[in-house]
């Protein structure tokens, strides 16, 4: 009686996958039957999620279930598919075969869902089906036998509603019968004769190569024959060049024997048989009738209803994001100050507790700040996915998209780049063609997120110091909206060169609507921010140490002072008076001053925001001239020829250097740089130093030409550690970053520069 | 009128992008692209299968069917290559 799963299968651990279309509750299924404690991460070499977990119900404990990918088909025409196909047949890397196959169905599709669970029957593996949903069948006037059911297909099944956990219970002696009873015992799809002698053929070819066993041989060999050799599909396909060359003389021999359109056929083959089978489990209601989701579709796709609708909670979602964020955001930048300052006080003055302070702990800060936005937007996705709602945004937003050659599934992640462009690109996963997800995320990037803000903010306020809040406002909408004009033009350029492909197809289901259920919300919330800090949080910790070693090293010598040495060279005008000022009582460093709110972000340089912060203008005089001295100092200076035909200096090229971890650094660094200190609480001092700034030819630095084309440049350049670790992490290659990161630098560089001189023409540059 | 006869003629079958809101058919065949061939038989539409309009997005595209006991949805460029009758 006690008896384990595991046990009667033998002395290892017994692996379970868990099959199925995608809206069959499978995800549900897996949670309810596995609990919280999953491992989470990618198949080998790709990044489709893979989630393993332990069997709850089995009291031996050692039935492992394995998520396997939601899919259509075996057919390996998507890399989901593809998946999907090899961990049954073991020939994902790592990934042993299964011993048993848990397959979910919808109640209320059957026949669609049986395609899939009818391929995964022709492996000969155990089966188990869990009939799921069974409420939303009987809604809909469905009449569903299990005990027809499980004998037109020989295997045991358990009819369940997923989110209530009815018939979990059942699952285990299911699995146990499953694994007892022999699988020739099951009817198959049966094939015409020369199909069935093709496939068989192929299977030993299979079976010679290690690719399948007797058991395998036919079910493998018809998927293979299932796929036209001349289709082409963006998938590494693992298998020898062999196999597919016999698959492919299989088809052709196949195609003389009458078979022209082999793909075709075999599918309408299992459909009919399916029909077949089905006609005595299913009766359905003569009378069609409308279910709730109906109902609501009739709202939330309405002409103006629906489009209503869809922009209010996309306005919503945005609010929250924005305000619930920014609270979150602040702690976790008050936390860094607190974290600096107790380093500072309990280790002895140096390098190391500098290093620790503004290099470690603010690097942390600097990752930890992107989660609240990935929390709550991943909180959003997730119920507006486990809803259905998701697959209506993209029903609504198609014609749009389409234009620029992408899916609809792209105007989500899109759109949550204007809160962030991190969380937007994680979002990209549910786009099921490599390329329009490639294409997504190169173009992310052009979306103003909102940690531009504040460098527009001080900018525009310095284009426009007198003009009316219209004008400074008609001028912030004008950049989002070239950004996103701009995101979707390079998509169309992208998709007809690097990412050349046809239009995606949209053939996509449309799920009933459902209530979300709180914890599966919570474990998306929790596994993307988790695979953040985990995949992208290092890279973005490294480079944030990397960047402040920059701003710290060399020291000058302490006995420099502003009247000598390397700074008086260059800008002797200019820190000598600044520092005359502050000592005149120009502005007062208040103790109490809150955290920058770039933050965290801003004291990754905070060895000298601290010190002007909370020290005498003679010190933030210091602060300004260890940055001009160090390597990102030196480093502007050198760059600045390069900086110069977009209207900058090198203490602009500073800025632009140090606000590469997050573009709102910039405002902090400005601070640095004209000695003003904590640059968010004294804004307005810091803007009025950045007005009186000339540069070494006597001109002012900040004229409106050189702000509108900062204000572009700051619009278009891929200044993000975050966004180039996502992009990296995502495309899983270090390829896809480096292109982005270029083709940014070239276009933001390249239009600044053409903003500057035409501004420059019209006189603006004085 | 004897032009539009012939360009339908020439056209040939109905096609699910030609069927009003509410109205049945049932499928007679699938054309197309393989890709896309191939996908629209996976997802059950079958000769034989008996599909609904249901509705129309509101930008005009894509459409949304129901067969099987589920929606589908396809754009008009997609449901054209598939022919109907009996509607």
């Amino acid at each position: 009686m006690a008896q384990t799963l595991a046990t009667s299968a033998g002395p290892k651990s017994l692996r379970v996958a868990v099959a199925g279309n995608p809206n069959s509750g499978k995800t549900t299924i897996f949670n309810g039957l596995t609990g919280m404690r999953l491992k989470v991460g990618n198949y080998a070499g790709v990044t489709v999620e893979r989630r393993e977990g332990r069997l709850r119900s089995d009291p031996g404990g050692r039935t492992v279930l394995v998520d396997m990918p939601g899919t259509y088909s075996l057919a390996a025409r998507s890399l989901d598919e593809r998946i999907a196909r090899d961990v049954l047949l073991g020939w994902q890397p790592g990934e042993p075969t299964p011993d048993a196959v848990i397959v979910v169905l919808d109640a209320s599709n059957l026949e669609r869902n049986l395609y899939l669970a009818t391929q995964i029957l022709d492996l000969n593996v155990p089966v188990v089906f869990l009939c799921n949903m069974m409420d939303i069948a009987r809604q809909r006037g469905l009449t569903i036998s299990i005990n027809r059911l499980s004998r037109a297909f020989g295997v045991p099944v358990v009819p369940t509603i997923g989110n209530k956990g009815e018939g979990f219970d059942e699952i285990v002696p299911a699995l146990k019968q499953a694994l007892a009873t022999p699988v020739s015992l099951r009817p198959n799809c049966p094939m015409p004769d020369v199909v069935e002698q093709h496939a068989a053929q192929l299977g030993r070819f299979l079976v010679k190569h290690n690719l399948a066993d007797a058991r395998t041989a036919r079910g493998a060999a018809l998927l293979l024959l299932l796929r036209p050799c001349e289709v082409e599909h963006d998938l590494d396909e693992p298998l020898p060049a062999e196999v597919d060359r016999a698959a492919c003389e299989a088809r052709a021999a196949l195609a003389e024997a009458g078979y022209d359109d082999l793909s075709s056929f075999l599918v309408q083959r299992r459909y009919e048989w399916l029909d077949e089978r089905l006609a005595t489990v299913v009766r359905r209601a003569a009378v069609r009738r409308e279910t709730v989701s109906d109902r609501i579709d009739r709202v939330l796709t309405h002409k103006v209803l629906g489009l209503a609708t869809f922009a209010a909670i996309m306005f919503a979602m945005f609010a929250a994001i924005f305000w619930m964020a920014e609270p979150a955001m602040g702690l976790v930048e008050q936390a860094v100050v607190f974290l600096q300052g107790a380093v500072h006080s309990l280790l002895p003055a140096g390098a190391l507790s500098d290093m620790l302070a503004d290099g470690v702990v603010a690097g942390v800060g600097n990752v930890v700040v992107f989660l609240p936005q990935i929390c709550l937007l991943f909180l959003f996705i997730a119920m507006l996915e486990d809803t259905g709602y998701m697959a209506r945004a993209a029903f609504l937003m198609d014609r749009v998209m389409r234009r620029v050659g992408l899916h609809g599934k792209s105007f989500i992640p899109l759109l949550s780049c204007m809160a962030c462009t991190v969380p937007g690109i994680m979002a990209t996963r549910t786009i099921e063609s490599r390329r329009d997800r490639l294409a997504t995320i190169m173009v992310a990037p052009l979306i103003s997120c909102s940690a531009r803000l504040p460098v527009y903010f001080i900018l525009i306020a310095l284009i426009f110091p007198q003009e009316h809040t219209w004008t400074k406002a008609g001028l912030l909408g004008g950049i989002y909206l070239a950004g996103i004009l701009l995101a979707l033009l390079i998509a169309a350029v992208l998709k007809k060169t690097v990412l050349r492909g046809p239009t995606p197809m949209f053939v996509m289901e449309l799920p009933p609507y459902r209530l979300p259920e709180p914890l599966p919300v919570i474990r998306v919330v929790w596994d993307r921010a988790r695979a953040f800090l985990i995949r992208a949080g290092t890279f973005i910790l490294a480079a944030s140490i990397i960047l402040w070693a920059m701003f710290y090293w060399p020291r000058p010598d302490v006995t420099v002072t502003a009247a000598d040495g390397a700074v008086a060279q260059v800008a002797p005008a200019e820190a000598a008076p600044a520092g005359a000022e502050a000592a005149g009582g120009g502005f007062e460093p208040s103790p109490t001053a809150a955290p920058p709110l770039a933050g965290a972000a801003g004291d990754q340089i905070g060895s000298n925001a601290r010190a002007v912060t909370e020290a005498s203008p003679a010190d933030q005089a210091a602060a300004a001239r260890q940055m001009e001295y160090s390597i990102a100092g030196r480093l502007g200076k050198t760059i600045e020829p390069l900086l110069e035909p977009l209207g900058y200096d090198w203490r602009i090229g500073v800025g632009i250097i140090a606000s590469f971890t997050a573009r709102e650094i910039f405002v902090s660094t400005m601070g640095i740089v004209f000695s003003v200190g904590d640059a968010d609480a004294e804004e307005t001092a810091l803007r009025r130093r950045m007005q009186t700034a000339m540069t070494a030819g006597g001109k002012p630095l900040f004229s409106r030409a050189t702000c509108l084309s900062l204000l572009v440049f700051y619009t278009l350049a891929m200044q993000c550690v975050g966004t180039l670790a996502v992009a990296w992490r995502e495309s899983g290659s270090w390829r896809w970053p480096l292109f982005l990161w270029a083709y940014m630098a070239v276009l933001a560089y390249g239009a600044a520069f053409a903003t500057y001189r035409i501004a420059a023409a019209f006189g603006l540059a004085a | 009128m004897t032009i539009t006869m012939s360009k339908n003629l020439l056209a040939a079958a109905a096609t699910l992008a030609d069927m009003t809101i509410g109205a049945c058919a049932r499928v007679a065949g699938v054309r197309g692209k393989p890709a896309l061939k191939h996908r629209l038989l996976e997802m059950g539409v079958t000769p034989g299968c008996r599909v609904r309009l249901v509705r129309v997005a509101p930008l005009g595209d894509p459409l949304d069917f129901e067969l099987r006991g589920y929606h589908l949805s396809l754009r008009r460029d997609e449901a054209r290559h598939v022919a109907v009758e009996g509607m």
